[in-house]
């Protein structure tokens, strides 16, 4: 890098469980630390209302509801509720926030899975699912159903965990248009990226393109020909099973997910991006063709694991048409983001 | 073709259409109300935010819509009844803010930058919240209870004792409520702590010290969106002297009254609560060490002394801005044990009982205390005098109550009960008051370099 190119203004803060980092170009040092504390404070409340380890959040108030009660809950609560409704719905039940309890069930102290009967899958079950929860939009309440099927005092659990990480970063960002700074990049912990504007050389941005070159595909680079995309005005979420295991349940049969070994997903907002990439990790790679052919503006990458005969050949990774296009080589020990 | 890839070429047919629709007529919200269709039901009841006033709806108006407004309001969007009618603020980036998120929720609020507008086009208000700067409390406090309005002000009542007197002469005058914001008079962790186990069931035994303290982070000054500055004919007009100073008015004596104020006072309150008196002499030490430029002091930390029927008690206070170590919190130390709380919970919930204390299993049979397994029991099956090995641990009784919902809530919950008349202030004027007497004469003591004395009458208005 050329000393007369304009550095990066690196912020850093911990909330929700991971380290949000926001990257400023082409602004003045102060004001730039002033507009990241600002954002800060802003996912600092977001934590307050979205996360259900702090026991007088919207969330955690939601989840002590008996069924039949009902909550009035906040802007930025029922927009998290209502988008995960929504993705809920277009992926066919693939991203639920309410199967908390099911992973419980079946993981040991330790994390590992363990067996359980179809029978006591079949309760655990019926007591989880999004049609429980009832999402008033005329006066920002959400009642919770009783469950079918389940002892009636039984709760639900309500966990934002793959949703509002990325939602915070799009409220920083709305912040941020407020202090005009156009070109940044916000990430939670790197697991949802938010690249908006441009990046510049100083982000390892090529010459005459206009974005933030980001780091994707992870260690099925060579399968997928391609270790980076450019954005500019959305977001990426990665979602996989090499950081804390496989952690992903799928929704629709209750039973671990086994059709990615890893997911990428790019959207509009961070807050889906981040859903989307957890429902790609348990939908097949044609019912992610297929949404992201209804979802114009979504973009996949996931990698599947072969099966049979073909496992010689190794792990396949499937990508977009509009992923790939946004494909970057990043030679080694370029500065890829 | 399984069935999934017979789908995806079936959407490639659809896509044509959705994208021929798309350019229509947004079909990308056509297909997600479609989506959330199946997820929202029908309204369980009628929305109570906006129709017509019930017999215990509240008109709410919210003056000052920065940082603590906004919990303030957070606060009080979850307690029904509560209909947010008016908002104002001189920053029109707040209004923008505050007053957007309201009216998302279905308020029916209009915005205001001038009190005075406001007051002088809401007539149906019933109350009104008051969290702008400490300075223009008392003007805005009284003006509103003038016009017949109920009103929660923040703490501190002001950074002016004289101004804080005027607050309780115009209550007097117009019979109007006023409630100041030291919120944890009616968190029902710290009533349960302080009125049931330490006044009533005298747990502690004779409370001799208290100490409380609230640590923060360096921290730099609050900035703003270049495109939101006010003009400077507009703070001049509000009595600003600057951009910087609006915004970091916490650091300047004319507007507040530093972090001892905007900290110690929601603790320091606890110590008159807890002896029910008022202290009679304070040490202090402090001084603008740390930032360049700020006119308050960034550290202080002082003695109080409070006179009670039983003896002397003391109290030691600090607050600092440099380091966050031990964060806030406040200790209550007696003779047969110590009670620790803190607003947040896990920063302190506990009481430890010294090893001759009497036994506290009756209040855990009450349900006065979580019941605990005493660290160390007492050596029964061996014929010897001592059992002699590590010192003996006091047992530690976690505090039997959560607050399960915004810590501010409550104090909120009090104020609009008392307004429907089902309930009494928990912190009406006169006694905070009492506190902003104590509080003020703390960064008198630092400057004079000396201990000084109350009056018992100075705390009368």
């Amino acid at each position: 890098m050329t000393p007369d190119v304009p550095p990066l203004h690196r912020f850093a803060h911990e909330a929700m469980t991971t380290e949000f980092e926001v990257v400023v170009a082409g602004q003045e040092e102060t004001y730039a630390r002033q507009a990241a504390a600002a954002v800060f404070n802003e996912i600092d409340r977001l934590e307050g209302i979205l996360s259900r380890f702090q026991p007088v959040s919207d969330i955690a108030q939601l989840n002590r509801l008996r069924p039949g009660e009902s909550l009035r809950v906040c802007l930025e609560a029922f927009e998290c509720l209502q988008l995960a409704a929504q993705v809920h719905a277009d992926t066919g039940g693939a991203f639920d926030i309410t199967v908390g309890p099911l992973m419980n069930l079946m993981r040991d102290a330790k994390g590992n899975w363990q067996r359980i009967t179809d029978a006591e899958l079949a309760v655990a079950r019926a007591a989880v699912g999004m049609e429980r929860l009832v999402l008033n939009p005329q006066d920002f309440t959400v009642t919770v159903r009783p469950a079918a099927g389940a002892e009636p005092s039984t709760r639900l659990e309500v966990d934002l965990g793959a949703i509002g990480k990325g939602y915070a970063l799009d409220k920083a960002a709305e912040l941020l248009s407020d202090w005009e700074i156009p070109d940044v990049l916000l990430h939670s912990g790197t697991s949802s990226v938010l690249a908006l504007g441009n990046g510049g050389e100083a982000a390892g941005c090529p010459a005459g393109k206009n974005g933030w070159p980001l780091g994707v595909a992870g260690d099925w680079a060579d399968k997928a020909g391609f270790d980076a995309v450019l954005l500019s005005g959305a977001a990426l979420s990665g979602s996989g099973t090499e950081v804390k295991g496989q952690h992903v349940l799928d929704p629709r049969t209750g039973r671990p997910a086994s059709n990615h070994l890893a997911a990428w997903a790019i959207a509009s907002s961070a807050a889906l991006s981040d859903a989307l990439s957890t429902a790609f990790m348990v939908m097949t790679t044609a019912e992610v063709n297929s949404y992201c052919w209804s979802h114009v503006e979504v973009a996949a990458l996931v990698v599947e694991k072969r099966r049979g005969l073909l496992r010689m050949l190794g792990d396949k990774a499937t990508a977009t048409p509009t992923f790939v296009a946004r494909a970057l080589r990043c030679e080694k020990g370029s500065s890829c983001v | 073709m399984s069935s999934n890839e017979k789908q995806n070429v079936d959407l490639k047919v659809d896509r044509r259409t959705f994208l021929q629709s798309a350019a229509a007529a947004g079909a990308s919200l056509a297909l997600s109300g479609n989506a959330l269709a199946q997820a929202v039901a029908q309204p369980a009841k009628p929305a109570t935010v906006a129709g017509p006033k019930g017999i215990d709806d509240l008109n709410v108006g919210v003056i000052g819509l920065g940082a603590q407004g906004q919990v303030l309001i957070e606060a009080a969007s979850g307690i029904p009844g509560v209909k947010f009618k008016a908002v104002c603020d001189i920053w029109e980036y707040h209004q923008k803010l505050v007053g957007g998120r309201l009216k998302k929720t279905g308020h029916d609020v209009k915005l205001y930058e001038d009190y005075r507008e406001l007051l002088a086009q809401e007539k149906d208000l019933d109350a009104v919240v008051v969290a702008t700067p400490d300075w223009m409390h008392a003007e805005i406090a009284n003006a509103c209870m003038e016009a017949g309005k109920h009103v929660y002000c923040e703490k501190e009542m002001s950074n002016n004792l004289e101004k804080a007197r005027s607050m309780v002469a115009t209550q007097r005058k117009t019979g109007k409520l006023l409630q100041i914001g030291h919120q944890r008079r009616s968190n029902p962790r710290y009533i349960h702590a302080i009125d049931r186990l330490i006044r009533e069931a005298k747990l502690l035994g004779r409370v001799t010290h208290a100490y409380a303290q609230w640590n923060r982070s360096v921290a730099d000054p609050l900035g703003w969106p270049k495109k939101y500055a006010i003009e400077q004919a507009k703070l001049d007009k509000y009595g600003y002297v600057s951009m910087e100073q609006f915004r970091n008015w916490r650091w300047y004596k004319k507007y507040g009254g530093g972090p001892i104020v905007d900290l110690g006072s929601h603790q320091i309150d606890l110590f008159s609560w807890l002896w029910e008196c008022n202290p009679s002499a304070i040490v202090a030490m402090g001084g603008a060490d740390y930032y360049k430029g700020n006119e308050w002091y960034d550290n202080v930390m002082t003695i109080y002394e409070y006179h009670t029927p039983e003896g002397i008690n003391r109290a030691y206070y600090q607050v600092l801005t440099t380091t966050k170590r031990g964060g806030f919190y406040e200790q209550f130390m007696g003779v047969n044990g110590a009670l620790t709380i803190s607003e947040v919970a896990a920063r302190g919930d506990t009481v430890e009982r010294e090893a001759h204390a009497p036994s506290w299993d009756e209040y855990a049979k009450k349900g006065w205390l979580k019941p605990v397994k005493e660290a160390i029991k007492p050596t029964t099956t061996r014929n010897v005098a001592v059992d002699v090995r590590v010192t003996a641990e006091a047992g530690k009784w976690p505090l039997p109550i959560e607050l399960l919902k915004p810590a501010h809530q409550p104090h909120l919950e009090n104020f609009f009960d008392a307004i429907r008349g089902r309930a009494k202030l928990n912190c009406p004027g006169e006694v905070a008051y009492e506190t902003a007497v104590a509080v003020l004469k703390a960064n008198d003591a630092v400057a004079a370099g000396r201990k000084m004395e109350f009056k018992h009458d100075e705390f009368k208005v």
